[in-house]
């Protein structure tokens, strides 16, 4: 069974501004202690859409069982981080920039899960279908 | 007053990214009669020697990441290096030897290799008989130098897989990608396939467009 892995995020909505600070809570639950090597959380911006992708790490850090209280990291945890000018989150038709509060759980025999909590950054306007390709004009 | 500039979240992801088309993304789709076994058994005979035949966007690449896994689960060790059209050859493909008995050389894009290169790698994997079993047949794992490749055209190895999509398959793999209330209908996939004559890779290609005009346009303008 793959364990909880829960991201709260303390804002009202998830869209922030550049600058802003980001306040994020995490949990990792429904795991055996000994199963948990370590857990990194990461705040991260990414590509996607039909070319290569593309990543950027904003924030990170790695919590392993000797530096947690009771060497117990299934207790929650809290960061905070000023969030960059650039780049801003874009919809757009062949490329999407998505930014996320990710979480990475390392457990034993080399197993990973990880959780994703997306958020905005900034307000651009996402692109509307402008010109429709050949394949649907055609249909 | 200003309208709001961006929702709150983000539209779904559109399932015909290149992180999900990209090769090992999703299992190779044999047609009715062909599996990955099979195949495995066919290379077993070949004394994992043999080539994946077939044209751009057929789905090469992405058989060989699904052989590459079975033949780690083998206990096979497989070293791949993939080639592009920017003539560029790894160093360590040109000084590439075979180090345990396990090691399998897998090339995807074999043609990229100029001529010479591919005859010294094909004669280096080639066995040799022994010469104290000469009526031997099957290799023993100490005389094997496995060498799987993919090209567009047969290139000196035994053919051991011809790929040779069909709409049956095409049609699959986009079910296989498509979530609940899909935007993609079994006559997008049929129009696209056609177009790009059987090349599945295109056909996802275009289907991301399609996909994206129905997720960011009013339908209005689609059906027109």
């Amino acid at each position: 069974m793959e364990p909880l892995i829960s991201i709260r995020l303390h804002h009202p909505k998830p869209i922030f501004q550049p600058g802003n600070i980001l306040r994020c809570e995490y949990q990792v639950d429904a795991v055996e202690l000994q199963q948990l090597t370590a857990i990194e959380a990461s705040v991260l911006w990414r590509t996607e859409g039909k070319g290569d992708e593309d990543m950027g790490v904003h924030f990170f850090e790695r919590r392993t069982p000797h530096e947690a209280p009771g060497n117990d990291l299934r207790q929650a945890f809290f960061f905070e981080t000023s969030l960059p000018p650039s780049p801003l989150s874009y919809e757009g038709m062949i490329v999407r920039i998505c930014w996320c509060a990710r979480v990475r759980v390392f457990l034993r025999r080399g197993r990973e899960v990880f959780f994703d909590k997306t958020f905005r950054l900034g307000a651009v306007r996402a692109a509307k279908f402008a010109a429709s390709p050949a394949s649907v004009l055609s249909s | 007053m200003t309208p709001p500039l961006a929702p709150t979240e983000f539209p779904p992801t559109n399932p015909f990214s290149s992180r999900f088309i990209r090769p090992g993304a999703r299992p190779f789709i044999f047609p009715a009669g062909q599996s990955l076994p099979l195949l495995l058994d066919t290379l077993r005979k070949h004394a994992w020697r043999g080539e994946i035949v077939g044209r751009h966007g057929s789905g090469k690449s992405t058989l060989l990441h699904s052989l590459q896994a079975s033949l780690l689960e083998a206990g096979l060790e497989p070293t791949c290096f993939v080639l592009r059209a920017d003539g560029k050859v790894p160093p360590a493909l040109r000084r590439f030897q075979w180090p345990t008995a396990a090691s399998i050389l897998v090339i995807d894009g074999f043609e990229q290799l100029s001529w010479p290169l591919r005859r010294k790698l094909i004669q280096a994997s080639r066995r040799e008989p022994s010469r104290r079993e000469p009526s031997r047949r099957e290799p023993s794992r100490g005389e094997q130098r496995g060498l799987i490749t993919t090209s567009h055209r047969g290139l000196g190895l035994p053919r051991v897989f011809t790929t040779q999509p069909t709409l049956e398959i095409a049609q699959r793999v986009v079910d296989q990608m498509q979530a609940a209330g899909a935007h993609i209908e079994p006559s997008d996939v049929a129009r696209c396939f056609h177009r790009h004559e059987g090349d599945i890779r295109e056909t996802l290609f275009e289907l991301y467009d399609v996909h994206q005009s129905r997720t960011h346009a009013p339908q209005a303008v689609l059906t027109t």
